[in-house]
């Protein structure tokens, strides 16, 4: 069995972003990178399917992002995903569309029996790139998956969402998107990290395409304001209450 | 500093290892004095006990920054750990690495190297820490064994450790009295060994410091390290390596001392502004970054010569030196920067303070690093 595995390069959540000059996009000095959480529990749902699979498997990840990212891919190697395709982006900025369209390219070459990737990237935090892929591949698409079971060519999955569970059917090949919880993403071992380098890493440009939106402005949400300290104890929750309905108008 | 992609990947590994797993119970091992031993096999499982040891010998067959690299981000976040891991590698398994006869490796090394077990390195005794030269544990030839008598103190890992290199006196009559050294592999199951009491301690508390007392263990012929009378050679070399690795712990402690103070600087508001934006407090941290970037380089220079096959000595000495000391200045003065709640043990920072004054001693002190400058200064 042939598991694609979507990941996408994005700056860690820890680091504290900037905008940049043009105000459209983040400043990249000092930003630390790393693989989009969502996609790193694909990454490793695919690594738990290889594992299981009696006939075996492979496990092919495919990046479209800078060449820099040639880091990131690497770290799914070492997790010991088999193979991987970076396809090296030169464009500023590429939307949606253009990242499906690319990827949807190069998957229909690979012809994998299932395709993964992360539910949402936590960048730009859109989550339309896997179902356009999808749909660019005739695929049967599962979104938000919470929990995965495959036996032979039939995937059941349940999606666990705000008010209750579904559980849906489909038949390979298929997309999935997946979400926190479903597993654990494992920590690269260190000779696993040594043998990455080692492993089949292919690097070719992405094709540009034309974006069909463009960004006009990018802006931080305002900075909290400070708390304010009412009074104290009983006495002070009706001037509280008073805050609650008049001010913050949350009662 | 450029590292490798290697060198970047398995430093990301190790900090998020570090922070997801060792920081969350870094307090509650400290508070207890409880030796983390889940923490050791996860150590054991990612492969960071044997870093710079080549596949053939169940290593992950990386260079020796990567080593120092994973004991930096480690003690950034616990100290205990931190040593645990540095000693096991740099004192423990090292020496029968570098000096090692091939049967010697063979026997030895693939249990360290993946951390299925655990070993120390006993050089310190009652009279011989700073002089060495003063070490009286003994060794007696009896046929084709050597039977060993002594006590070794400070012994990091000793209490968990399976095997154990000792250093002993082969030649009383030895006209200079460190040339009547030498060292042997002692392993846990030979009759008369035992590690003793444990040490209480004012930092480093959830690392495990013990004795080991030798009761006429014998030892076979074939467990001796190098030539016989030449431990001395031996044991300065190792210390040599084990002194980046302290670097690394200080260098570790002071970063991690660093972030928490300047979280807290954004943080804590005083006369209406964050306390970083008051000169007292920004310049505090403007300096212990300065010296902590000047410690990396030292470090990490040290470690990159002994990668390169080049002598590293004064170098190892001196990155040890100005990290501990370094450690020490960027910890005490994240405390003043916490004020009172620095003082707290509520606080992470007075625990890094307590586990960074080890740095200015062990493996080392910080005169013993300056007497080893010097006498390469003056050719000594």
């Amino acid at each position: 069995m042939k598991i694609a595995v979507l990941v996408k390069r994005v700056a860690d959540s820890e680091t504290r972003v900037k905008v940049g000059g043009d105000g459209t996009a983040v400043d990249p000095a000092g930003v630390q990178y790393v693989i989009n959480p969502y996609d790193e529990i694909a990454v490793e749902q695919a690594l738990q399917l290889k594992a299981g699979a009696s006939a075996g498997g492979e496990v092919i990840i495919v990046c479209l992002g800078p060449k820099d990212a040639a880091k990131e891919v690497r770290k799914a190697l070492a997790m010991t995903a088999d193979s991987a395709v970076l396809l090296a982006d030169e464009m500023p900025y590429r939307d949606s569309y253009g990242t499906a369209k690319v990827l949807a390219d190069e998957l229909k070459e690979l012809s994998p029996d299932l395709i993964i990737s992360g539910r949402i990237s936590i960048d730009s935090q859109v989550g339309a790139v896997a179902p356009m892929v999808a749909q660019m591949l005739e695929m049967p698409l599962i979104t938000e998956v919470s929990s995965l079971n495959l036996e032979g060519e039939t995937l059941t999955c349940e999606r666990a969402f705000e008010g209750g569970k579904e559980v849906v059917e489909a038949k390979l090949p298929a997309l999935v998107t997946v979400q926190k919880g479903l597993v654990e993403p494992r920590l690269p071992k260190l000779p696993d990290i040594m043998k990455a380098k080692k492993k089949p890493m292919t690097e070719k440009p992405a094709a540009e395409i034309a974006p069909k939106i463009k960004v006009l402005s990018m802006e931080l949400p305002p900075p909290r304001a400070g708390g304010e300290i009412v009074g104290e104890g009983a006495e002070a929750a009706p001037a509280l209450v008073k805050k609650l309905k008049d001010e913050a108008g949350v009662l | 500093m450029d590292l490798t992609e290697e060198q970047q990947q398995i430093r990301e590994m190790v900090r998020e290892f570090a922070v997801k797993e060792v920081e969350p119970i870094a307090h509650e091992i400290d508070e207890t004095r409880r030796f983390p031993k889940e923490t050791v096999e996860r150590m054991a499982e990612l492969g960071l006990f044997g870093i710079p040891i080549t596949e053939e010998y169940e290593g992950a067959g990386g260079d020796n920054l990567s080593y120092i690299l994973a004991v930096e981000e480690i003690s950034r976040v616990c100290g205990s750990t931190g040593i645990t891991l540095a000693s096991n590698f740099s004192l423990g398994t090292y020496p029968i690495w570098a000096f090692g006869t091939e049967e010697q490796k063979r026997k030895y090394i693939p249990d360290l190297a993946s951390g299925r077990r655990m070993g120390c390195f006993g050089l310190t005794e009652a009279n011989a820490g700073s002089d060495a030269g003063g070490t009286q544990t003994t060794a007696v030839k009896k046929g084709d064994r050597w039977i060993l008598n002594g006590t070794k103190m400070f012994i990091t890992n000793a209490s968990y450790a399976y095997t154990c290199v000792v250093t002993a006196v082969t030649d009383k009559k030895a006209k200079k009295k460190h040339q009547g050294i030498s060292a042997f592999i002692v392993t846990k199951d030979m009759k008369g060994f035992t590690a003793g009491k444990k040490l209480d301690k004012l930092g480093l508390r959830g690392s495990d410091t013990a004795e080991i007392i030798l009761e006429d263990v014998e030892v076979p012929e074939e467990n001796l390290i190098g030539e016989i009378n030449g431990g001395f050679k031996f044991f300065m070399q190792t210390l040599d390596g084990g002194r980046i690795s302290i670097g690394a712990l200080g260098l570790g402690l002071a970063q991690g001392a660093l972030d928490k103070a300047t979280q807290y600087a954004r943080e804590r508001i005083q006369f209406g502004v964050p306390i970083g934006r008051h000169q007292q407090v920004g310049f505090k941290l403007a300096s212990m970054a300065t010296e902590i970037e000047a410690a990396r380089h030292l470090v990490w220079h040290a470690a990159r010569l002994k990668d390169r096959g080049l002598p590293y000595s004064k170098e190892a000495a001196m990155a040890k030196l100005f990290a501990s000391e370094a450690a020490y200045r960027a910890t005490k003065d994240a405390i003043q920067i916490y004020g009172g709640n620095g003082y707290s043990r509520e606080y992470p920072v007075e625990r890094y303070f307590r586990d960074a004054k080890l740095c200015e001693i062990g493996e080392g002190t910080s005169e013993i690093q300056r007497l080893v400058i010097s006498r390469t200064l003056l050719n000594e």
